[in-house]
Order: structure tokens, then sequence, then C-alpha cells
């Protein structure tokens, strides 16, 4: 629940998809919430969570988090 | 879109609040009912007025709670809402509520423990009992708080 370092582009991708946090979060089997929750950086999700998001979007679990000092893609 | 998943987490926060008011109006009500019996008000029409108000926070504090039990007997017999609302993040709230319930049990303790020093507290069912309110209340008021803040 802390705030940690890690960024995401949750919300690129899910706009390169054209879902709404409602579809992904059906699509990865958990609440809008949560998924609002890891894209404004509030939450940081455990590993499963994070495969199961790169997952669906079809992409490396690298291309949607990266650590705070890292640069993105 | 809405889907059946966010309009059922809508309504389960909306019952959520309902029970959490009226926790913090029991709570409230049970303590200015505690000190008038002290001060021997609740023979009066004032502590009448309190004892009903009590009864109406108590009683709708029962049908949250029943309506939150149908909801939980919901999310068991579809896979998919279970699977939703067994996601991690809730999880954690979760655990982070009980916490919070076992912080709330330990100072309704300590309240009555303080107060036992000045007024006469002879009745021990009572204190467990509320100590057990008290806990379920934080336990439900802290997750509810939590997920709303974030």
């Amino acid at each position: 629940m802390t705030s940690k370092p890690l960024k995401n582009t949750l919300k690129v991708h899910r706009a390169m998809h054209n879902w709404t946090q409602e579809e992904l979060a059906r699509q990865v089997s958990v609440t809008r919430k949560t998924i609002n929750t890891v894209e404004n950086g509030r939450y940081v999700p455990s590993v499963f969570l994070a495969l199961k998001i790169a997952r669906a979007f079809g992409v490396p679990v690298e291309a949607l988090f990266q650590l705070d000092d890292m640069p993105v893609d | 879109m809405t889907t059946g998943i966010e309009q059922f987490d809508r309504k389960r926060l909306r019952i959520l609040g309902v029970y959490v008011a009226s926790f913090v109006a029991s709570v409230i009500l049970s303590l200015v009912r505690f000190f008038f019996r002290a001060s021997g008000l609740n023979q009066q029409l004032v502590g009448t007025v309190v004892l009903a108000s009590l009864g109406i926070t108590l009683a709708v504090m029962v049908v949250c709670v029943v309506r939150l039990a149908l909801l939980a007997a919901r999310v068991n017999r579809d896979p998919k809402l279970k699977a939703a609302f067994a996601d991690e993040m809730l999880l954690l709230l979760d655990a982070h509520a009980w916490r919070a319930a076992y912080i709330g049990t330990a100072v309704t303790l300590l309240f009555f423990a303080i107060v036992s020093s000045f007024y006469p507290v002879r009745d021990p069912l009572m204190i467990a009992l509320t100590s057990i309110v008290v806990g379920a209340g934080v336990q439900r008021a802290a997750f509810f708080f939590k997920y709303r803040s974030l």
C-alpha cells in the first residue's frame, strides 16, 4: 500500500488497446479499484498480478513496470 | 460501460458506508447512555430518546450485516465475482482492517479499565460484548475508509 519507486505504463497500454480500467480489471479478474490504484502508483502489485496484466496486454512485464531510476523504453 | 462487478462493488461499498455511519452513531450513543446511567438520566425522557436512537442504529447495523452476508454468499456462488473480490489488494486491505479491529478492541478494554477507576463498572458481559461489537465495527470502518481513500 506504500508508494514505492515504481513507474508503470498501464495507461498508455490501455489506450493502445482502447480498454477502460473496468475492461482490464475484467481481463485479469480484479476490481477496477485495484487497476486504478496500480495505475496511479498507489499500490504496488504482486509479481503474479503484474504478470497477469502483462499477459493481458501481450507484452513483457518490464514494458509495463519499471523502477523509478530506470529509463522507459 | 459499467460491469456487474463494478455495480456490485458500489452496492457493497454503499451498504458498508451505511453500516459504518450507524456504527459510529451507536458508539456515541452507547457512550452517552453509559454516562447517563451514572448520572441517573437514563430514566428521564432524554435517556429514552437516546435508547430509542441506539435501538435504531443497532437495527440498521443488523440489516447491513445481513445484506453484506447475502452479498458475500452471492460472491461465493459466482466464480467471476469470487475471483474479482479475492484480489490481492482487497485481501491486503482486509488484513489491515483486522489489525485495526484488534487495536479497536484493545482500546475499548483500556477505556473500560480507566473508566472503572471513576465509575462503578460491574457488568463484565457488557464490556466483553461492547469490545467485540467495537472490534467488528472498527474492522469494517477501517476497510471502508482505506478503500475509499485509494
